[in-house]
């Protein structure tokens, strides 16, 4: 009995050093405090510094409200930035977003326009009609672009049901609409985030994780594990035609009254940059028909190729896979430089 | 299932916990058997037949030639084992390509042949290899024949080394056979240790340097000369951790069962020589073909020019063997130059001729590298941009670098020298290796069949605290993408 103790004596002390050891490890990954905002539900803190080292190397603040990279503090015209994690930028510095890119770009030049990117990862185009009138009153924008890619406007829009995003669905009259899920401030990043800072890097890194393993418990199959998997998505990407995205566009231009513009951000294949996909030619087509203004990222990809960077992936990742890096968000602040420039 | 997922951890477990509460021994044995074929099952059951089959053709032939009284008799018995094993490695593994090479040249003729739709079945590379030693050992010999067929069938479907090696013959099996197998304390301790380290190089090192190596190598000509050699670094790394990782794991889940397997790596990337490269990487093929192929061609007994003969031929059917394609054939030829050029060179240095050794050591790791370029590429062209390309006469421009390579480099030389150091500690008992290592809760012990190993002597905090950091480490950090093991292909 003694000899039993003994060694549960020792493994719990072996356990307890070695998560100690990795709660130190991970607050150098990934550093990501939150407070509860009222409307937003939880958004990065304020003025804190976060670190993002899991995929790229992210950093930087946010401003209240929910904002990266804003500057909407003072009379003039206001460019709102939205979309999901894409937008949000976190694998890079604040240097590298596109946001403040933008905004570094027009206060250079003494112009009076203003930009705020209030993109949030798991967002989708229900979010977006969803908390239409909540964006309206919180920024006031005189310019919404959103930062969209296929799922926002198929699986993503429609099949999430989680707590603080809204999902599309068709009523009893076969009328389509966002709904919105209530906020719930629950989960151990919300507790730690607001009560043991010391540990916030090792949940998130735990819930990061928890994530990457349920993924990969689910394509690989495991006999005991069966997941929700979409169909659509598993025959090779989304397809768009299976989704009522003609719908979906005409609700979208209904919630902004002021102008709007979708950035569309297709894949990058260097041996084939010119021809655009079956989703991307519908999503232009329903958003002209929508009377909504639709740019691609792709206009940009001839120049990414010849200085041989991929707009997407990390050196600590996989190229070419994974979220815009600081080319992607270098080429993604000109494309929208141009375009309201251009005066299109 | 990879030995990497939770499905074959599962039934690792199952198998382990059949073994140590079934109590007579040729009962485990029974059990042992229905696991391997229910394992061998799992990667695709219509070939569970073919591999039968071949046992039992193997089981008899080697019967007859253990009766045989004359010479003729035994040696049609021989033949019909080899030609069989050949026939269906050549059928299942080759036919395709004979298919295609056939169809390259015939085809201004207007003559085309359709290729087969042949599977094939996963470990065949490896069983029949197996399986042929047996029944030519017997023949020689130099082994006696099983009469047990329970032994038999355990030795030819044992699963920890059925699908991708090591290549184990009936000569280091079989004598096990009267062994008492299940699961025990030292044996959980000793081959859980090997099986873990096996798991960390491959989901820690190998998976993290596929990543790196994967886009480059499926599209080389988008690359720039950095971001290529980044790629070849990092396929050297992955390939090693890979394929040695995979054998760690083989041989600690065999040594939890009970059985011992063959050591197949010793730190191959000292070689200071491409002969001793090839006595440290894949130490059961290059044996094996050395036993049943080179000296039977007539080794270095009949003069300097056959000798390099020898060593070509026989190096250039071992490239074959991984696959069919002129790329394997391709890096077999350059070996087996190297092996006869090496030869050459070391009667020139018994004249005095000779190279430092931290040169010597940089040369055989710089064409081991650069050979693995023919082994990885998808093509002959690609194999003829890349080695251009490294040289700064490829195209490509995109240039990212990983930052994981110079880390696994990092990894992999901190591993070395821990390795060296842990090696000479064995033969210099109380040294200050020795006193870390027991420190730490590990003692090393040198096996006559698996080689040097680590193994848990006590309980201490700081073995149990490293191994939480391990456990963690695969946890937190293996990329977790479904990579198969790189010789599962073979």
């Amino acid at each position: 009995m003694k000899c039993v103790l003994t060694v549960a004596g020792k493994l719990i002390a072996a356990v307890g050093l070695a998560v100690l050891s990795w709660a130190f490890v991970a607050g150098k990954i990934v550093n990501y405090p939150t407070v509860r905002h009222p409307f937003l539900g939880r958004i990065p803190e304020p003025g804190a510094h976060f670190v993002w080292r899991i995929e790229g190397n992210g950093s930087g603040t946010w401003t209240s409200n929910g904002l990266r990279s804003a500057t909407f503090n003072r009379p003039g015209r206001r460019l709102l930035l939205l979309g999901d994690s894409f937008a949000e930028g976190l694998q890079v510095k604040d240097n590298e977003h596109f946001g403040q890119l933008i905004g570094e770009h027009f206060a250079e030049r003494g112009s009076d326009w203003q930009t705020g990117t209030a993109g949030k990862s798991g967002y989708s185009t229900a979010d977006y009609v969803a908390k239409a009138d909540m964006f309206r009153e919180l920024y006031r924008p005189n310019w919404v672009m959103i930062v969209v890619r296929d799922g926002d406007f198929g699986s993503d829009a429609w099949r999430k049901r989680l707590a603080g995003y809204a999902h599309f669905e068709t009523n009893s009259v076969e009328k389509l609409i966002a709904r919105d899920l209530p906020y719930a401030d629950a989960g151990m990043s919300a507790w730690a985030s607001d009560r043991a800072r010391p540990v916030l890097p090792l949940f998130l890194l735990v819930a990061n994780r928890t994530e990457v393993i349920h993924g990969w418990l689910r394509d690989n199959e495991q006999p005991w594990f069966r997941a929700d998997r979409d169909p659509a998505i598993l025959e090779g990407g989304e397809d768009l035609t299976r989704y009522p995205v003609d719908r979906e566009m005409e609700l979208l231009r209904g919630s902004y009254p002021a102008r709007l513009t979708l950035v569309y951000l297709p894949g990058f294949d260097p041996k084939n940059l010119k021809d655009r996909t079956t989703n991307e030619i519908l999503l232009e087509e329903a958003a002209r028909r929508a009377g909504i203004e639709f740019l691609s990222l792709r206009g940009r990809y001839h120049e990414l190729e010849q200085a041989g960077h991929f707009p997407y992936g990390f050196s600590n990742t996989r190229v070419n896979e994974g979220h815009l890096n600081r080319y992607g968000h270098a080429a993604l602040a000109n494309l929208i430089l141009r375009h309201v420039e251009e005066g299109r | 299932m990879l030995f990497s997922s939770p499905r074959f951890l599962i039934f690792l477990a199952i198998t382990l916990i059949g073994l140590a509460v079934i109590g007579p021994n040729q009962w485990r044995k029974r059990f042992l058997a229905l696991a391997s074929c229910f394992f061998y099952a799992a990667w695709d059951w219509r070939f569970l037949g073919l591999l039968l089959l071949i046992s039992v053709i193997d089981y008899v032939a080697a019967a007859k030639i253990d009766e045989g009284k004359s010479t003729a008799v035994r040696r049609k018995w021989l033949l019909l084992s080899i030609v069989s094993n050949l026939g269906v490695l050549g059928y299942f593994k080759y036919a395709n390509f004979f298919i295609e090479n056939f169809n390259h040249f015939a085809s201004s003729f207007g003559v085309a042949v359709p290729a087969a739709h042949i599977l094939l079945p996963a470990g065949i590379s490896f069983y029949t290899f197996k399986t042929m030693s047996y029944t030519i050992d017997v023949y020689r010999g130099s082994l006696g024949r099983v009469t047990s067929w329970i032994d038999y069938v355990t030795f030819i479907t044992f699963f920890p080394e059925l699908i991708a090696g090591p290549i184990v013959r009936g000569s280091v099996f079989l004598p096990q056979m009267s062994r008492e197998i299940g699961p025990t304390k030292e044996r959980l301790a000793t081959g859980g240790s090997m099986f873990v380290l096996g798991l960390c190089k491959k989901l820690l090192i190998a998976d993290r340097m596929a990543i790196v190596a994967d886009p480059v190598f499926a599209s080389p000509e988008l690359f720039g000369t950095a971001a290529i050699w980044s790629a070849v670094i990092a396929y050297t790394i992955q390939i090693y951790c890979d394929f040695s990782g995979y054998s760690d794991m083989a041989i600690g889940t065999a040594r939890m069962i009970g059985y011992d397997l063959p050591e197949n790596f010793r730190m191959p990337y000292l070689s200071r020589d491409i002969s001793e490269f090839w006595t440290r990487w894949h130490i059961t093929l290059s044996s094996w073909l050395k036993d049943y192929l080179y000296i039977p061609l007539g080794g270095n007994r009949r003069g300097e020019l056959l000798t390099y003969r020898n060593l070509f031929i026989t190096m250039l059917l071992g490239g074959l063997w991984h696959g069919a394609s002129w790329n394997f054939v391709l890096w077999g030829g350059l070996h087996g130059s190297a092996l006869a050029a090496n030869k050459l060179w070391r009667k020139q240095r018994g004249r005095g001729v000779q190279l430092p050794s931290l040169i010597s050591w940089a040369v055989t790791l710089l064409f081991v590298m650069l050979t693995w370029v023919p082994f990885r590429a998808t093509s002959t062209a690609d194999t003829v941009f890349i080695l251009k390309s490294l040289f700064g006469a490829g195209s490509g421009h995109f240039g990212d670098v990983s930052v994981w390579a110079p880390i696994c480099v990092g990894i992999c030389v901190i591993a070395h020298a821990l390795g060296i150091a842990i090696s000479s500690a064995r033969w210099a008992r109380g040294d200050l290796m020795n006193r870390v290592l027991n420190f730490v809760g590990f003692g090393i012990d040198s096996h006559p069949i698996s080689g040097q190993y680590l193994f848990p002597n006590r309980i201490s905090i700081v073995g149990m605290y490293i191994a939480c950091m391990i456990l963690l480490s695969i946890v937190f950090f293996a990329p977790l993408k479904t990579n198969p093991f790189i010789y599962f292909q073979f």
